[in-house]
């Protein structure tokens, strides 16, 4: 069988399925609860599927394997540690949330902090940092289908785009089942990928003997050749600045703790243990699922130390499978980077959807809404909104991962002080969350730009999350502080 | 190289640092909740 035929295979039988599975949540959806958390009913097995499914995004199955490729095992420091210390916050956050009875994140900022403009600000920095973040999945999928199909970039994320608006429209319902497929998929791609390349050197062992000798450019375009014994160092011989490493928990890491996409799984959850069990497991499965991307990482960079057919890091993991160690089991893997880029992209456009539609428009326009009509400008905005980030994905970031981390960071710098603040701090105030979420977000922004137009005249070995969640957190700290006890004195 | 190395293939450096901290973190959720429930120290909703 020649390789176009089996991969149109692997791909009409995968679009056949996700449709299917797609459609199923129509028919379960009535209402706004149930189209945005699934009417909080999801038990501990589907909630493990849509909260790894969700999780495990183009950023982790292309930007770290690429990185890794690139960098070495410095990545994980980068990425991994960060986001797996930030589920530990959800834990801590998934003990209170769910007693407030909240459909979206910002909705939480309303109810105690009785500010509709709060959960309003919620929903507008919900509404652009995602539809800027699904550009992560859209270029995902997009690199990986051209591959697959041998067909223009550009067509392929039209063409995946459609499924993925598709399997949102029914909801959470859909979104979870669809979930499911694509974990699987992925769970199984990964594990296929890893136990092929490690076959193909000889062992775990072998390939860091080997990794240790390298000493080439990963692709033209990168900008640094890699030393001697730089893939196994843990900050690679200075090409990973042990500072921007670092700091990167505070835009992975703080900013996945703060990250709406997760933390409305726990009000999706039935209950509370359900939704604590739900980050544990996923973890576990997750830390499995990432050493297979290790593998997949160091071992491609084995088997080809160069590649010169390829433009950025994202590119490395589809060519290792499709060009280096193709197999009858290659378009099942490529197949699964596409599930984990899908299962990603429509996860966040519920979301966004949630925030312009509940938040902004149903909070300061329309509170009477009619619920048919409500959840159809759902679906008008998810695909208006997707159609803006499948526009801004035909010029795509450089790398996946350091464009995610720096969105993320936007998140932290803004909802983290507010959502964490308010469960555990009884002194903290509607003041304190408007003036930390607004001081981190001018923060972040201010030092963003510094670093992208001043490069060379100003450090940039710091990650920009940083001096945004140090603003955030002093404005939160004395502002409540200050408006508690006037507010103290008045009664 | 194989006088740098510690298991694996790997150096010591790497494996502590990288393979220590990714353990630990990938434990780490499970650590908070065994204790969260332990002190029952989460919002009763059953």
């Amino acid at each position: 069988m020649s390789k176009s035929i089996n991969y149109l295979i692997y791909f009409a039988l995968y679009a056949l399925i996700l449709l299917l599975f797609g459609k199923g949540g129509f028919k379960r959806t009535r209402s706004t609860r149930d189209f945005y958390v699934a009417g909080n009913s999801l038990g501990l097995l589907p909630s493990i599927f849509t909260f790894s499914a969700t999780w495990f995004s183009a950023a982790s199955m292309q930007g770290l394997s690429g990185s890794i490729y690139a960098y070495g095992y410095s990545a994980i420091l980068y990425a991994v540690i960060p986001w797996f210390l930030g589920a530990t916050f959800i834990v801590f956050l998934a003990t209170k949330l769910k007693k407030y009875d909240i459909m979206t994140i910002p909705e939480y900022f309303r109810i105690r902090y009785d500010s509709k403009t709060l959960q309003a600000m919620g929903g507008l920095m919900i509404t652009v940092c995602y539809i800027l973040y699904i550009i992560i999945q859209v270029r995902g999928f997009g690199i990986v289908i051209s591959e697959l199909l041998d067909i223009n970039y550009t067509f392929s994320i039209v063409l995946v785009y459609l499924f993925v608006v598709y399997t949102t429209f029914g909801g959470l319902f859909s979104v979870a089942k669809t979930d499911a497929l694509n974990f699987i998929l992925f769970f199984i791609g990964t594990i296929t990928a890893a136990a092929i390349i490690l076959k193909d050197i000889g062992g775990i062992t072998n390939m860091h003997l080997k990794a240790a000798a390298i000493s080439a450019r990963p692709f033209p375009g990168f900008p640094f050749v890699t030393e001697k014994g730089a893939l196994l160092d843990p900050f690679s011989k200075g090409a990973q600045p042990p500072l921007m490493t670092i700091t990167s928990f505070f835009g992975w890491g703080l900013g996945l703790s703060a990250n709406p996409q997760y933390a409305i799984r726990i009000a999706s959850a039935k209950n509370t243990k359900t939704a604590m069990k739900m980050i544990c497991y996923s973890v576990l499965i997750l830390a499995v699922i990432y050493m297979g991307i290790f593998i997949i990482g160091i071992g491609g960079r084995v088997l080809e130390p160069s590649v010169a057919d390829v433009n950025s890091v994202d590119e490395i993991f589809p060519y290792i499978i499709n060009k280096v160690i193709y197999s009858r089991l290659s378009g099942l893997v490529l197949i699964s980077i596409v599930a984990a880029a899908i299962s990603t992209a429509n996860s966040q456009l519920l979301i966004l959807a949630s925030g312009f539609s509940y938040d902004i428009y149903k909070n300061l326009f329309n509170p009477n809404i009619n619920e048919e009509r409500f959840l159809n400008l759902n679906r008008l905005f998810i695909l208006l909104a997707g159609s803006v980030s499948l526009l801004l994905a035909i010029d795509p970031p450089g790398s996946l991962l350091v464009y995610g981390g720096q969105i993320w960071g936007f998140f932290s710098s803004t909802f983290l002080l507010p959502l964490y603040g308010g469960l555990f701090w009884k002194k903290a105030t509607k003041e304190g969350a408007v003036a930390s979420f607004i001081g981190g977000l001018v923060t972040i922004i201010l030092f963003s730009l510094t670093e992208h137009y001043a490069a060379g005249f100003v450090s940039s070995s710091i990650h920009p999350a940083l001096p945004g969640v140090a603003v955030s957190l002093v404005l939160f700290y004395t502002v409540s502080s200050i408006t508690y006890r006037r507010k103290g004195d008045k009664k | 190289m194989a006088d740098n190395t510690f298991f694996a293939g790997l150096p010591l450096e790497t494996l502590l640092i990288i393979g220590g901290l990714f353990t630990v973190s990938a434990l780490c959720p499970s650590i908070a909740a065994f204790i969260l429930i332990r002190r029952k120290k989460w919002h009763q909703d059953e």
